[in-house]
């Protein structure tokens, strides 16, 4: 196809999408140009479109328009073009994993090597150490975990040397403790190998954990995309997901760990948090945390003592209300980072809440495991 | 004195009927398995009309389409110089006809259970149709086809009524081990029977114990 | 009105006890005969049922070869029609016929069909690509039929197919279906044009294709039986049978 078939060399990897599709309830209508490199989420509800997207773009699913990865076009429909899948430099990884069960781990990660374009610049050496999957070559795929398949998938799709990865819940049939395990894996192989990636999930934490750029779908159609941060807060995202997973994303770094208490203490703008987690953490690593607003009290005096370890010290810098409901969005500046905090109305009358007051955010949630909530 | 000659002729008559199906049939199998639309309802049901269809009415309207006055048979006829009915030819047509819905519907069957996913893991992998036919399907089906031949070649070798009609019973030729029975129980030369029936019997025993035994085990679930 | 009441009660009771109660002054008779003779013994049926209304008689009918075997394992035939003269002699020389009951009731007459006229000389002035005929092992018509080879010479090619059917009507349907050039069928198969294109083998060329028949032990005292046996010797059916083309030499 294209002479540099290396994805570390490539520069831009802007993914043109125009896109036409009829699924069974639904058409699905794209039009957006989304900026590689790096992790671009793809969120929204289940039955929005986001595997039908996907699918479009690797060429399992008919669809009219066009898909163009910088100067390759795999989909011009005026211009007749349609490469059949096998023929797009495109790895997948389905939420099945659907490794070949008649093929070890050491088949699977062989047959997509053999199919690969010359020469290939990511290797077996490389996949294998970067996923720590070296112990299973020799196993048979039938009796791997949930975690392990999925990172012998992930290994297998690299091989193939693809220009895009497209990752379609990779996540959602795993279990809390096996999510939490890949979720970083994810992470690494997109840093390592700097092959840009679509990541579809109808979790908002794995999308705040990995994605840079967010796209927001619903109905076949794009509601909001740009950076994960304002997409987060953005308020078509509430009225999509309605109330329970509207929140903000906070960064931290990681500067202790209490291992007693299996707590990992960051470091968020300069402010302590406590975040119990039962996967380690090292020192310096950047977590995002997702933190919805339906887990943040606010208090106007510092609080006594109580189960809630977390408190933020910052400014309310917004007050949102509506007639027709209840609860009042109050946005809260933590040192430059924003958290979002639902209150009744009724709490905003009794406490006099204002404008630029300083404000105490008690934050309480079970346990974030890396951004990922049970 | 056992009839080597019709144990022979039959075990030729299954082999090329078997192996010709098995091309014949894996296609229009894959087909079945992978099309849908109106045509579809009416292949699969003129592909399994062979299993509701009496041999004798196979056979008697085989026996007017071979016939040198019908097309087939006529042109059959300017090829070959030689007629369709009451010859080996003949009889792997018929055969191929008679047996056809064996050797579709396991592999059918096994087509339909593997799916799309693991064909669209391939082609996300750069395996091209016939690579993921090759690599993929066929090691995924391979009880499918395992069943499909031996039920084929089995059923081949049983195959009495159209072969009575088309046959003309011709040593060598035509005179199959089913004919040879049915003509010892008629002539009431019941040891013979007994031992090409017994014969018979045995085959078929571990044919089908081959094919059950070896489904016993679970099935390889993808993903 | 009382009358009419009366009545109607009347005939309805022995309406009723008609229908109920076996009678014993008619009888009901199961006959078993050879396929190839089926269609001539309806018709008899048909004829004797006319004249003897009483009586009820049952046809069934299958090869000659498997009515034997039925018989044989306890089949419940009265009267056994076979399309040969082997089988009823076996069942009387097991002991399960009435004696003397055994005799012929019709000769065969054999036939040679082609896709085009045959003649007496047909199978040495052509070159036959497929010679059919029935089974001699199974069918006295093919052992006619072989019999009619031999006495005639006739020195097939080795390029002729010769095809054995496993019965007369079979035979019959491949020449019919023009997939056999020549074939040795009945006459009694045989449509009237057919009769006009064919070649009537003389008898002396073969064994008589003897039809015969036999009544079994149990239907000794059968009256329906019996009655049907002696309608077989009437004029009447011995005209029948021969329309239907056999011969009936009434002195055997």
């Amino acid at each position: 196809m294209q002479a540099t078939n290396d994805p570390r060399c490539a520069s831009g990897n802007m993914l043109t999408l125009k896109l036409q599709a009829h699924v069974e309830d639904f058409d699905l209508s794209i039009s957006e140009q989304l900026p590689g490199p790096g992790i671009c989420g793809l969120f929204g509800r289940s039955g929005s479109g986001k595997s039908t997207l996907l699918r479009c773009i690797a060429g399992f699913q008919a669809c009219r328009g066009q898909v163009i990865l910088d100067d390759q076009i795999w989909l011009d429909s005026a211009r007749g073009i349609n490469l059949p899948a096998y023929q797009r430099p495109v790895g997948f990884v389905f939420q099945d994993a659907r490794l070949f069960p008649h093929l070890s781990v050491h088949g699977n990660l062989a047959f997509s090597l053999r199919r690969a374009p010359r020469p290939a610049s990511i290797t077996f050496d490389e996949v294998i150490d970067t996923l720590a999957i070296s112990g299973l070559l020799e196993r048979s795929v039938v009796n791997l975990s949930g975690g392990e398949r999925q990172r012998v998938a992930l290994g297998r799709t690299l091989l193939s040397q693809p220009s895009l990865l497209l990752l379609d819940e990779p996540l959602s049939a795993l279990d809390t403790q096996s999510k939490a395990e890949l979720l970083p894996f994810i992470q690494r192989i997109c840093d390592a190998f700097k092959i840009p990636a679509l990541f579809v999930s109808h979790a908002i934490e794995e999308v705040a954990q990995l994605a840079d750029h967010t796209v927001l779908l619903e109905q076949g159609r794009i509601q909001a995309a740009g950076a994960t941060t304002e997409v987060l807060e953005s308020p078509q995202l509430t009225d999509l997901t309605g109330r329970t997973d509207s929140g903000a994303l906070l960064t931290g770094r990681v500067v202790g760990y209490d291992s007693t208490y299996q707590l990992a203490m960051l470091d968020c703008a300069g402010q302590s948090l406590a975040v119990p987690t039962m996967t380690p953490v090292t020192i310096a690593q950047t977590l995002k945390l997702f933190i919805r607003s339906k887990d943040v009290s606010v208090a106007t005096t510092e609080p006594q003592p109580s189960s809630i370890r977390n408190v933020l010290v910052g400014t309310l810098t917004a007050i949102g209300t509506t007639d027709e409901s209840p609860f009042a969005e109050l946005s809260i500046d933590i040192g430059g980072q924003y958290l979002s905090a639902r209150v009744t109305r009724a709490a905003v009358a009794d406490l006099d809440l204002h404008t630029q007051d300083r404000i105490y955010a008690l934050v309480k949630t079970v346990s974030f495991d890396h951004g990922v909530n049970p | 004195m056992i009839e080597w000659s019709a144990i022979w002729l039959t075990l030729q008559l299954a082999g090329v009927t078997t192996c010709i199906l098995l091309f014949l049939g894996t296609a229009l199998a894959w087909w079945l398995a992978n099309h849908d639309g109106p045509l579809h309802s009416l292949i699969a049901a003129l592909t399994a009309m062979p299993l509701v269809l009496p041999p004798t009415v196979l056979g008697f309207y085989l026996l007017l389409l071979f016939s040198p006055n019908a097309p087939l048979g006529q042109t059959w006829l300017a090829l070959t110089g030689d007629t369709l009915t009451f010859s080996f030819s003949g009889l792997v047509f018929a055969s191929c006809v008679y047996s056809l819905p064996f050797m579709v519907q396991p592999l059918q069957g096994a087509f339909e259970v593997l799916g799309r996913a693991p064909l669209e893991a391939a082609a996300s992998l750069g395996a091209g149709p016939i690579d993921r036919f090759f690599n993929v399907v066929l090691p995924l089906s391979k009880r499918g086809f395992l069943t499909a031949i031996v039920l084929t070649f089995a059923h081949t070798i049983g195959e009495f009524g159209v072969v009575l009609m088309v046959g003309g019973n011709i040593p060598e030729q035509t005179r199959v081990i089913s004919i040879a029975i049915y003509e010892n129980v008629e002539t009431l030369n019941y040891a013979q029977a007994h031992t090409l029936a017994a014969l018979l019997m045995t085959f078929s025993l571990v044919v089908l114990l081959v094919v059950y035994a070896g489904n016993k085990r679970p099935p390889l679930r993808i993903g | 009105m009382q009358r009419l009441w009366q009545q109607s009660l009347r005939a309805s009771v022995m309406a009723w006890l008609l229908i109920c109660t076996p009678t014993a002054w008619s009888d009901e008779a199961l006959i078993a005969v050879a396929t190839n003779f089926k269609v001539v013994a309806e018709r008899l049926l048909q004829q004797f049922h006319e004249q003897q209304p009483t009586h009820r008689l049952r046809l069934v009918s299958a090869s000659t070869g498997k009515l034997y075997a039925q018989i044989l394992n306890g089949a419940p035939f009265d009267l056994f029609l076979a399309a040969d003269a082997q089988r009823p002699q076996r069942l009387e020389q097991q002991g399960l016929t009435v004696t003397e009951s055994r005799h012929t009731y019709a000769l065969g007459q054999l036939a040679l069909l082609g896709q085009q006229p045959v003649m007496a000389d047909t199978l040495f002035t052509t070159t036959i690509h497929s010679l059919a005929m029935a089974n001699p092992n199974l069918a006295p018509y093919g052992l006619a039929a072989q019999q009619t080879l031999g006495h005639l010479n006739v020195q097939l090619q080795p390029s002729t197919k010769v095809v054995l059917a496993d019965n007369i009507g079979q035979v019959y349907a491949m020449v019919a279906t023009g997939n056999a050039q020549l074939g040795f069928v009945a006459l009694a198969n045989l449509s009237e044009p057919d009769k006009m294109r064919a070649w009537l083998v003389p008898t002396e060329y073969h064994q008589p294709i003897a039809q015969q028949l036999v009544l079994m032990h149990r239907a000794a005292d059968n009256s329906a039986a019996l009655a049907f046996l002696a309608f077989m010797q009437t004029s009447t059916t011995v005209d029948t049978i021969k329309s239907f083309g056999y011969q009936v030499n009434p002195n055997d």
